[in-house]
């Protein structure tokens, strides 16, 4: 099965993520300019973690163990720097997980495509093909535009 | 394969669009808890002007059904110039709606070969190269764009206190 333009659409994501990062300090990664949003620290872990875990449904091997406490979904979020990894590393961290989902992805079976989505997600996402496709061209979008809005909430500059 | 995901994420995106307003009032749908933040009625208003321009316009050549929606709601204009004469959230809603049972249709009609030739010569070079087949522009169009955007509305959702969709 070919998810060349599923893909694409994840590295135009990671790309159109990494401009939305630029300008925002370190210092405000914890930053909630408005009570209830998530902010970056939040959002890039998320994304890492589930990159991580989404390359294993692929037969991939996740490697952010523990990961999930944190930044699994509906995960408490704290206004602490301390809490979580640095600005740098949960960057760079998301990039990997793209990797690797990436590479999980384009060397699945047509047995582990074929196979029953777990969790809550199963019941709309049947296969796992259908949840891949999910992850690479929706997931990623939908936090990017929260913090797109998290951006506008602390006065940065939009984009386009 | 590429038709079927076009389609059914493209489905799930306009019913995640419906819940996320669902029982929303024209009056907080205009609501900018912070200065430069979309609001709900700009959102689906620019998801349907997409819809029109580059999904219909640019890559399927169709004939422009909403040309005048340009001025409120293409990239760069903002939701805190719209005023009372324009578009309603719920009057983008009914055009959302039309406008992706528009794209759907055009989708399932088309041939997989289609999918890979380059996006047709009315769109901008700039949007052709970014997109270098026609695949590649209607999976940004239609999904991850249009996901992004559904994101800020799910932001807008959470600083107004409203539950998780």
């Amino acid at each position: 099965m070919d998810f060349d333009k599923e893909i694409k659409v994840l590295r135009f994501m990671q790309n159109y993520g990494d401009q939305l990062l630029e300008g925002i300090a370190a210092e405000d990664f914890c930053r909630q300019p408005v009570p209830g949003m998530n902010h970056p620290a939040w959002i890039i872990g998320h994304l890492a973690t589930a990159a991580d875990s989404h390359a294993g449904e692929a037969g991939g091997q996740p490697e952010l163990h523990g990961w999930d406490k944190q930044f699994g979904f509906a995960s408490e979020l704290s206004s602490d720097l301390t809490d979580y990894p640095g600005k740098d590393e949960l960057v760079k961290a998301w990039h990997d997980a793209n990797d690797r989902f990436i590479d999980a992805v384009s060397s699945a079976s047509p047995e582990v495509l074929a196979g029953p989505t777990r969790g809550p997600l199963g019941e709309m996402l049947p296969q796992v093909s259908d949840f891949l496709a999910f992850s690479l061209t929706a997931h990623t979008s939908l936090h990017l535009g929260q913090l797109s809005a998290w951006r506008r909430a602390v006065g940065m500059p939009r984009l386009f | 394969m590429i038709r079927r995901i076009l389609t059914t994420r493209f489905a799930s995106n306009l019913d995640y669009t419906r819940r996320l307003i669902d029982g929303m009032s024209e009056e907080h749908a205009n609501v900018l808890p912070a200065d430069g933040m979309n609001s709900p009625r700009w959102i689906v208003g620019h998801l349907a002007q997409t819809a029109d321009m580059v999904t219909l316009g640019w890559v399927f050549e169709a004939e422009r059904s909403i040309d005048s929606w340009d001025a409120w709601f293409n990239g760069g204009t903002t939701s805190a110039a719209l005023t009372a004469e324009q578009p309603s959230l719920a009057e983008a809603m009914v055009h959302l709606e039309r406008l992706h049972a528009s794209v759907s249709e055009r989708v399932e009609a088309s041939s997989p070969a289609w999918f890979e030739k380059s996006a047709p010569g009315i769109a901008p070079d700039a949007f052709r190269q970014r997109f270098p087949t026609i695949g590649n522009a209607l999976a940004h169009t239609m999904l991850s764009h249009e996901m992004m955007h559904l994101g800020q509305l799910s932001a807008w959702r959470r600083v107004q206190g409203l539950p998780a969709v």
